[in-house]
């Protein structure tokens, strides 16, 4: 798979987790006040992306740009980072394993991880 | 890189430092000298606190490489698992969270015993159940010490310790010593060693705390070694000073002699300084103690590796309440049950021979990598090599046994203790890995809404 390809499939993963988010009601409650910008890093490929969650939604896709100021940093391979989007496995598991690598503080990790349990477990 | 970009960088590794070092200093550990006391004095002392000190600074070299190679995992479960597999490292992460429990007993009777200096009517109970009501509301509420803050605290906490130290030791003529260097013989001074290790433990807290994959390359792994090269210094200066200053018959029943030491030798003032310590102290160690061990409880609920009921989370806050609630309701049992059963020595000891053992198991786990996954990306290598990692890992282990086997009235009940919860953990990890990969929990039915469940 070229760099394209891959940077084109965690665009779609991510812009179906985008739509998913947004059409929860509970994570309005969940996201209240909690504004983030999150980079999302292929570790095996030269493809980074952004989530910006603003006003309890999830605002915006991006290309991630080098040099922001971010909180909050989502890193694995490839198919890691899409599985995790598209709900195929379990963040938890991954990140205890070690697959997938979290840098944010414990309060941020634990919100993220309960985004995905509400969406898909 | 920028001036101000290199400034920032150098705040960031700064911040770990303190947070490296701002772990390792808890009331239990101020309480751990008056048994390090009982096993041996003086330069012997001296020698067994340096000692553990440059063992935990060698073995953090190896946490930093294993740290580089799982950047931001929960690092006992996720290095173990690795090097070991599911099993052994289950059981060992179900041992550090009866270490939790134990040493929330010792912290919040030793908390206890400092506050009553302010307030001498203050009973255990009221004492205990306020460190650890106040850290589990914070838990509750989301709270997390900013990390500038928990680096002006670490630096209060090593300023005003050294210069107690340095005051008392300059203050007055020492008192006389009597007593042999050794007083439980030579397994007694080897044992000193495996207490001292108490001293230092929680430095390797900091490895899950790196703000990006680049802080893995050296700032992480070299924060270690630094901050315990300062440890070293501090707990190096106190002992010389509790040795010279205070008489080892009230150091050996003192659960807080930093203060008695700033009492008897700096005056009120430094006893006020000490109090204070104890309360940095406890507020950052034991909310960070609370905090990390409920966060795992509640990762290895998602991860059914136990039970699904901690997994629950706050609809609005999205913090692991039943997790932190669990918890803190253990950790004030455990730390009821050492009160009536006056069991702080014993306590500590296990905790103290825990931790050694799973120091030896992170050094065993980075030589044993080294050669299962010799390829694996590391972004940092400890410049020891690997029969060097493998006989510190041997005699990290060495020191816990020591400390186990040591000449004490109360034996039974310490290696009682120790063997009770390595039985314990392993029976937990046995029965979490088989029901987890039992082929009906291979696709779990999904679970209650968690953010709802009751």
């Amino acid at each position: 798979m070229s760099t394209i390809d891959r940077r084109e499939a965690l665009t779609h993963a991510l812009s179906l987790f985008k739509a998913k988010v947004n059409q929860h009601p509970r994570l309005r409650t969940l996201l209240q006040g909690w504004d983030r910008d999150i980079v999302i890093e292929c570790d095996d490929a030269d493809v980074s992306q952004a989530l910006h969650v603003r006003r309890s939604l999830v605002a915006d896709v991006s290309e991630a740009t080098s040099g922001a100021d971010v909180t909050i940093t989502m890193r694995g391979s490839h198919s890691v980072l899409v599985d995790v989007f598209e709900g195929r496995r379990s963040p938890a598991t991954l990140f205890l394993d070690g697959d997938l690598q979290v840098f944010a503080s414990d309060k941020d990790q634990v919100k993220l991880d309960a985004i995905a349990l509400l969406l898909w477990d | 890189m920028g001036p101000s970009r290199s400034r920032s960088s150098r705040l960031e590794w700064l911040e770990y430092v303190s947070a490296s070092i701002g772990m390792a200093f808890a009331c239990s550990g101020f309480a751990m000298f008056g048994q390090l006391f009982a096993f041996a004095t003086g330069w012997v002392l001296l020698a067994a606190v340096v000692t553990a000190g440059v063992f935990c600074g060698a073995l953090s070299l190896s946490i930093g490489e294993l740290a580089s190679m799982y950047p931001s995992a929960p690092g006992v479960r996720t290095y173990l698992k690795a090097a070991f597999g599911d099993h052994f490292s289950l059981a060992v992460t179900f041992a550090m969270l009866c270490v939790v429990l134990l040493f929330a007993g010792v912290e919040s009777f030793a908390f206890h015993a400092a506050l009553r200096q302010l307030f001498p009517s203050l009973s255990p109970m009221a004492g205990m159940t306020l460190a650890i009501a106040t850290v589990a509301g914070l838990n509750l509420a989301g709270f997390e010490v900013p990390r500038k803050a928990q680096l002006v605290l670490a630096g209060l906490i090593v300023a005003l310790l050294v210069a107690v130290s340095l005051l008392s030791l300059g203050a007055a003529t020492p008192a006389a010593h009597v007593e042999a260097a050794a007083p439980a013989g030579a397994t007694g001074a080897v044992a000193a060693v495996g207490g001292a290790v108490f001293l230092y433990t929680g430095f390797e807290w900091v490895t899950p705390l790196g703000r990006s994959p680049q802080a893995y390359r050296a700032r992480i792994p070299w924060s270690m070694p630094v901050a315990l090269s300062v440890l070293t210094v501090v707990f190096g200066l106190l002992t010389v000073a509790l040795w010279r200053c205070v008489p080892g018959s009230i150091l050996r029943d003192s659960l807080t002699p930093h203060i008695v030491l700033g009492e008897r030798w700096a005056g009120r003032g430094a006893q006020l300084a000490m109090i204070a310590v104890s309360l940095f102290a406890t507020l950052t160690t034991f909310n960070a103690g609370l905090m990390g061990g409920s966060r795992l409880l509640y990762i290895l609920a998602r991860d059914r590796r136990f039970f699904s009921w901690a997994a629950h989370l706050s609809p609005r806050t999205g913090n692991p309440t039943r997790a932190v609630m669990a918890i803190a309701g253990a950790c004030w049992l455990a730390a009821i049950a050492e009160w009536y059963l006056n069991a702080y020595s014993q306590a500590a000891t296990i905790c103290a021979a825990l931790y050694a053992a799973v120091y030896a198991c992170f050094g065993l786990a980075s030589a044993a990598l080294r050669r299962t996954r010799p390829s694996a990306r590391r972004s940092y290598r400890t410049p020891l090599p690997v029969p060097v990692q493998l006989a510190l890992a041997g005699m990290m282990g060495l020191f816990g046994l020591a400390l186990l086997a040591a000449p004490r009235v109360d034996a039974a009940a310490v290696r009682g203790g120790f063997a009770l919860i390595i039985a314990a953990s392993s029976a937990l990890a046995f029965v979490f890995v088989r029901r987890a990969t039992a082929p009906h929990a291979q696709a779990p039915a999904p679970l209650q809404n968690p953010l709802e469940a009751r």
